[in-house]
C-alpha cells in the first residue's frame, strides 16, 4: 500500500485537510447569514422605523421610497418594518422550538436508551408515530384548541420537533452507552447519572447541536407555512409567512411585498442549514486534530 | 485482600451457560493468572465479580472479597466497591478512555467519586499517580486527550486510573494485548512492580502464556466456561496435568520461535488455528508489519 493511496496518514497533510474542512466557506457563510438575522431581529425587537399597525402617510401599495424602503402594503403599512420585525418572530420561533424540542427530546431520548427495554420500545413507537404525523396537521389541531397565535405555532412545532431530537438522542446515547469507556467508568464505580453527565452528554452534544440547528430552520419554515395558511400569529405580530399571504393578491403591483419575505425565509433557513453542516464538520471526531 | 470465587455460574437470559462452576482463590497480595482462549469465559468472570454482566445474564455462586460476599449486592453497594476496592484495567486503552475528556480529569474521576477529593487535591494526586506509572511531563499528559498519547502512554493512564483509589484487587483483562512487543514488556514490568510495592492483589487475564508467566504466580486455565486446571505458573509450565494446558505451552513455544509472517501457513499454523491465543499473536505481528510498511 503506497502512501499516495492513504494521504490521511501523513500528519501534516491531514492537519491541513482538517483545518480546511473545519472552517469551510459554507460554514463561515452560515455563521454570517445567521448572525445577520440575529442582529436584525434583535434591533427590530426594540426599534422599527414605523409601528407595525400604523397605516402611515405613505399611501397604499407605494413602491420603495426614501421613507418606506420596501414600500407599503395594501393597507398602507410600512413593509420594511414588517420585514425586519419578521426576523424577530423567526428568532422567537427558532429559539423557543429549540428549547421545547431540546428538553423533551433529550430527556425522552436518554431515558429510552438508558432505562428498561419496555420503556425504550414504547418511546420508540411514540416517536415513529409522531414523525409520521405531519407537523402542519398537528399545528392545525393546536390552533383549533388554543386559537391562532405565535405560541400555538411554537408549541405545535416544538412538540413535533421533539420527536426527531428524541430519536437522534436515543440512537446516539445507546451508541455511547455501548462504548468501552462507559464500561470502564462503571468498573470504577460511576453511577448512571455520572455516566450521563460526564460521558453521554459531552459525546452526544455535537450531534445534538447540529440537529437543533436543522430543527430551527425547519421550525421557521413551518411557522411561515402556518402563517401563510392564516394559522399563525395574527397582526400586529410580524411574520414573513403572513407577509407572503397578504402580498399574494398584490404581487403584480408590489412584487417586493412577496420577494422580500420569500428571500428572508430562504436566507435564514439556508443559513441555519449551512451552520448545522458546518458544526457537524467542525465537531466530527474523525476530523478532530490538535485543536 | 483475598478474593475467593466459589462455584461461579453465569447463564444468559436464554439459559445458556457461560460459566460453569468456576472456583479459584487468590490471597492478599497474590498474583493469579487466568488463561484461556477467546470465549472461554475469562472476561465474563471479571464482569461477574464486579456485577457488570451484560443485561439479562445471571450469576450464581459466591464471590468473597476479604470474607465479604459481594455477589448479588445491590448496584449502589457494588458502586462503592468498584474502583475503590476492586479496580479493572481493560485490553484496549484507546476505547476504554473517553475520547472527549482530558486524561487528567479521567484519572481524577474515581478520586472525586470515592475519596470525595476537591479539584485541587485530585489534581495533586493525579500528578503523583502519573509519576507512579512512569509518565513524565505530567502536566502535558494530564491536559492531553487520549488520542494525543501513544498506546503505551494510554495504558499507563488506564493503570493510573485503576490505582487511583489504592484498590485491594486489580483485575487486568488482557492489558497488554493491544500494545506492541517492547511496550508490552515495559507495561508488564511496571504493573508487576506496582502491585509488589502496594501489596495489591492481582488477577491477570490473558490468552498469552508467556505474558502471564511474567507477572503471575498462580495459574487458572479456563476452557468453554470451566476451570480445567488450577496450579502455579512454575508447576503448570513444568508439568501440566491437562492436555489443553500442554497444548497452550506447546503453541506458546512455537509462536515464540517462528516469526509472525512465516508462522502463517507454516507448521505453526495448524496449532495457531486450534489455539486462539497464538492465532492472535500471529495476527498481531502481521498488523505491525503492515503499519510499518505504510509509514515508510
Amino acid at each position: 500500500m503506497s502512501i499516495d493511496m492513504r494521504p490521511e496518514l501523513d500528519p501534516q497533510r491531514a492537519a491541513t485537510k482538517r483545518a480546511r474542512r473545519a472552517w469551510s466557506p459554507s460554514f463561515i457563510a452560515g455563521i454570517v447569514m445567521v448572525s445577520v438575522v440575529l442582529l436584525v431581529g434583535l434591533v427590530a425587537a426594540v426599534w422599527t422605523p414605523y409601528s407595525l399597525d400604523s397605516t402611515g402617510d405613505g399611501g397604499r401599495l407605494s413602491g420603495p421610497t426614501s421613507e418606506f424602503w420596501l414600500g407599503t402594503d395594501k393597507l398602507g403599512r410600512d413593509l420594511f418594518s414588517q420585514f425586519i420585525s419578521g426576523a424577530t418572530s423567526a428568532l422567537v420561533v427558532a429559539v423557543s422550538t429549540i428549547i421545547i424540542a431540546g428538553i423533551i427530546g433529550l430527556v425522552l431520548g436518554i431515558a429510552a436508551a438508558a432505562t428498561v427495554w419496555w420503556f425504550d420500545a414504547g418511546v420508540s413507537k411514540v416517536i415513529d408515530i409522531m414523525i409520521a404525523f405531519p407537523t402542519l396537521l398537528l399545528a392545525m389541531l393546536v390552533v383549533t384548541v388554543r386559537g391562532a397565535s405565535l405560541s400555538s405555532a411554537i408549541l405545535a412545532i416544538g412538540i413535533s420537533g421533539s420527536a426527531v431530537i428524541a430519536r437522534v438522542t436515543r440512537i446516539n446515547t445507546a451508541r455511547v452507552l455501548r462504548e468501552d469507556y462507559v464500561r470502564a467508568a462503571r468498573t470504577s464505580g460511576t453511577g448512571w447519572w455520572g455516566i450521563i453527565g460526564t460521558h453521554v452528554l459531552p459525546n452526544i452534544y455535537p450531534m445534538l447541536l447540529v440537529q437543533l440547528m436543522l430543527l430551527a430552520g425547519a421550525a421557521i419554515l413551518a411557522e411561515a407555512s402556518l402563517s401563510y395558511l392564516g394559522l399563525g400569529a395574527p397582526p400586529p405580530t410580524a411574520s414573513w409567512g403572513r407577509m407572503l399571504l397578504e402580498a399574494q393578491s398584490t404581487v403584480s403591483v408590489q412584487p417586493l411585498g412577496a420577494l422580500a419575505p420569500g428571500f428572508a425565509i430562504a436566507w435564514t433557513v439556508l443559513g441555519l442549514n449551512l451552520l448545522g453542516d458546518g458544526i457537524r464538520d467542525y465537531t466530527d471526531p474523525t476530523l478532530r486534530g490538535d485543536r | 485482600m483475598s478474593l475467593i470465587v466459589k462455584d461461579l455460574n453465569v447463564t444468559t437470559s436464554g439459559g445458556r451457560p457461560i460459566l460453569r462452576g468456576c472456583s479459584w482463590d487468590v490471597e492478599t497480595g497474590g498474583r493469579l493468572g487466568i488463561i484461556g482462549e477467546s470465549g472461554s469465559g475469562k472476561s465474563m468472570t471479571a464482569l461477574a465479580i464486579l456485577g457488570l454482566l451484560p443485561e439479562g445474564m445471571r450469576a450464581t455462586g459466591s464471590v468473597r472479597l476479604d470474607g465479604q460476599e459481594i455477589l448479588g449486592l445491590s448496584d449502589s453497594q457494588l458502586r462503592r466497591i468498584r474502583g475503590s476496592r476492586i479496580a479493572m484495567v481493560f485490553q484496549e486503552p484507546l476505547t476504554a478512555l473517553d475520547p472527549l475528556m482530558k486524561v487528567g480529569r479521567q484519572i481524577a474521576g474515581p478520586l472525586r467519586l470515592h475519596k470525595k477529593m476537591s479539584t485541587k487535591q485530585a489534581a495533586a494526586r493525579v500528578e503523583e499517580l502519573l509519576h507512579t506509572v512512569a509518565l513524565d511531563e505530567t502536566a502535558r499528559i494530564a491536559s492531553s486527550f487520549p488520542w494525543q498519547l501513544s498506546g503505551g502512554q494510554r495504558q499507563r493512564v488506564a493503570l493510573a486510573i485503576a490505582l487511583a483509589c489504592e484498590p485491594d484487587v486489580i483485575i487486568a483483562d488482557e492489558p497488554t494485548t493491544a500494545l506492541d512487543a517492547t511496550v508490552q514488556a515495559e507495561v508488564l514490568e511496571l504493573l508487576s512492580r506496582l502491585v509488589s510495592n502496594t501489596g495489591t492483589t492481582l488477577v491477570f487475564i490473558s490468552h498469552d502464556l508467556p505474558v502471564i508467566a511474567k507477572v503471575a504466580k498462580e495459574l487458572v486455565v479456563m476452557r468453554h466456561g470451566e476451570v480445567i486446571e488450577r496450579t502455579t505458573v512454575a508447576r503448570g509450565l513444568a508439568a501440566p496435568e491437562q492436555e489443553y494446558t500442554k497444548q497452550l505451552i506447546q503453541s506458546a513455544k512455537v509462536v515464540n520461535h517462528i516469526p509472525g509472517r512465516s508462522g502463517v501457513g507454516g507448521a505453526g499454523a495448524a496449532r495457531a488455528e486450534r489455539d486462539g491465543a497464538s492465532h492472535d499473536y500471529v495476527e498481531h505481528d502481521l498488523s505491525e508489519n503492515d503499519s510499518e510498511g505504510v509509514e515508510r
